[in-house]
């Protein structure tokens, strides 16, 4: 037991004859260093020096399955036959599976009727007999019994037909449910053993599903880096717009402000020379011209009526 | 800790574990019945691995013939003298019976009580046969049937 826990810490350069450790597998050949290789050889060496001449013959007797996996090159494969190429894995061209098909564990058991008949005697004697052949034939036996007095009707007959009614119904009634409870149980611990693989399937299935998750999660880390990365862009072009905007608004209203103030002075010297002149105007109007004007138009327009007569 | 001289691990107890203490897995493996069984414990002549593939003990590896059910009544005799009617014929035509047994019955994934029936009532017939019926002459109600 201790050496059990000493395990992971032996290095495979460590001479194994210093502890004294059980391997667990054939998979420990190939960790012999050559150190217990050398001491293993001289040992064996020595003692065939001494040894007798029929020890040597006992070593070679018979192959063990231990030497077979020291020494992988005693097996044979056959590389050829008739004329075809023999592969490790097909070594065997002439099994006939036809004739003789693998064993397949059998689903259920024969069928049987009354408990005890097998249903391929039914079948046999279908052709001759009809449905009713084996009926007949057993109800005929037990007749027979009764005539020839070999089923004695005695005062004990009763108890057996009572035990055979009350066999049968037990049977009948409690067999399923027991056959149910038992495979049940035989189902159980089978179930300890099947479950080990099949949990693994099950975790292994989980794990691969959380890494096929996380990688699809890292495919989308990509997109969502070129999202904030479009966010920032966007970003940036609206501040750019604002400034480009606010640029725009200030020269604007520098240009207005220029344009408005040569429309004032426009409009002041307009509005003030308008004034001016029509004042200067209305000042020199004498009375003289008034009345001339006067005339001047009344004439024009008693030609003007004239004409239009 | 439990290699003691009662309690083995199972590491060094395992057969086909080249550096095992040299134990047995059942203490009736120690009385090595195997060497006195040899002429009972050999494959069939018929039988070639390469052909057939894993032995099945319920087959019959020789040239295939007719069952009971399939011959004609006139040629009974003839196959009769054609079965292998040798002591060693006749102990490997009673190991294949049971093995047919065996496989009908109980090597299956949904085993029951009927090979048990109908043992018991194969043994029933014979006890009543035998036995029942000669007990029984004494009680009969009329002495010629």
């Amino acid at each position: 037991m201790l050496t059990k826990f000493l395990r992971p810490f032996v290095p495979n350069g460590v001479a194994t004859s210093l502890i004294a450790y059980r391997p667990l597998s054939i998979s420990n050949r190939f960790f012999q260093n050559a150190n217990s290789k050398s001491t293993s050889v001289d040992k064996s060496s020595k003692t065939d020096e001494k040894s007798l001449v029929g020890q040597e013959n006992k070593k070679e007797k018979a192959l063990r399955v231990e030497d077979s996996i020291k020494d992988l090159s005693s097996i044979k494969w056959r590389t050829e036959h008739n004329g075809k190429r023999l592969w490790p894995h097909d070594q065997w061209p002439e099994r006939d599976l036809v004739n003789f098909p693998p064993y397949k564990l059998r689903e259920a058991p024969n069928a049987v009727r009354w408990y005890f008949v097998p249903e391929s005697w039914f079948k046999f004697f279908y052709d001759k007999t009809g449905v009713t052949g084996p009926y007949m034939f057993f109800y005929g036996l037990i007749i027979y019994g009764f005539s020839k007095e070999y089923i004695v009707l005695w005062y004990d007959f009763t108890e057996y037909l009572i035990l055979a009614a009350a066999v049968i119904t037990v049977v009948k009634k409690v067999g399923p449910m027991v056959g149910d409870i038992f495979r049940g149980w035989h189902q159980e611990e089978v179930d300890r053993y099947t479950s080990v693989v099949n949990n693994s399937k099950a975790m292994a299935g989980k794990m691969l599903h959380g890494y096929e998750e996380s990688l699809s999660r890292a495919k989308n880390v990509g997109q969502l880096a070129d999202a904030r990365k479009d966010i920032i862009n966007m970003a940036l072009e609206t501040a750019y717009r604002d400034r480009m905007r606010q640029m725009y608004e200030a020269v604007k209203r520098r240009l207005d402000y220029q344009v408005a103030l040569q429309n004032a002075r426009k409009d002041f010297e307009r509005t003030n020379m308008i004034n001016w002149i029509t004042t200067e105007v209305k000042k020199a109007i004498t009375a003289k011209q008034e009345q001339d004007t006067l005339q001047a138009c009344l004439n024009q327009l008693r030609q003007i009526a004239q004409q239009s007569r | 800790m439990t290699d003691a001289w009662y309690s083995k691990t199972n590491e060094t107890i395992i057969p086909g574990n080249p550096d095992r203490i040299k134990a047995k897995w059942d203490p009736l493996q120690y009385l090595n019945l195997a060497q006195y069984l040899k002429v009972f414990n050999e494959y069939p002549r018929d039988f070639n691995p390469r052909v057939h593939g894993p032995y099945c003990p319920w087959r019959y590896y020789g040239k295939r013939d007719l069952s009971f059910g399939d011959v004609k009544l006139a040629d009974v005799p003839a196959w009769i003298a054609r079965r292998d009617k040798t002591p060693m014929g006749v102990y490997q035509g009673g190991i294949r019976t049971f093995w047919k047994f065996y496989r009908a019955y109980m090597d299956n994934k949904k085993p029951n009580l009927i090979w048990y029936t109908q043992i018991f009532v194969v043994a029933s017939l014979f006890n009543f046969i035998f036995y029942a019926i000669p007990d029984r002459k004494h009680y009969k109600w009329a002495k010629y049937h």
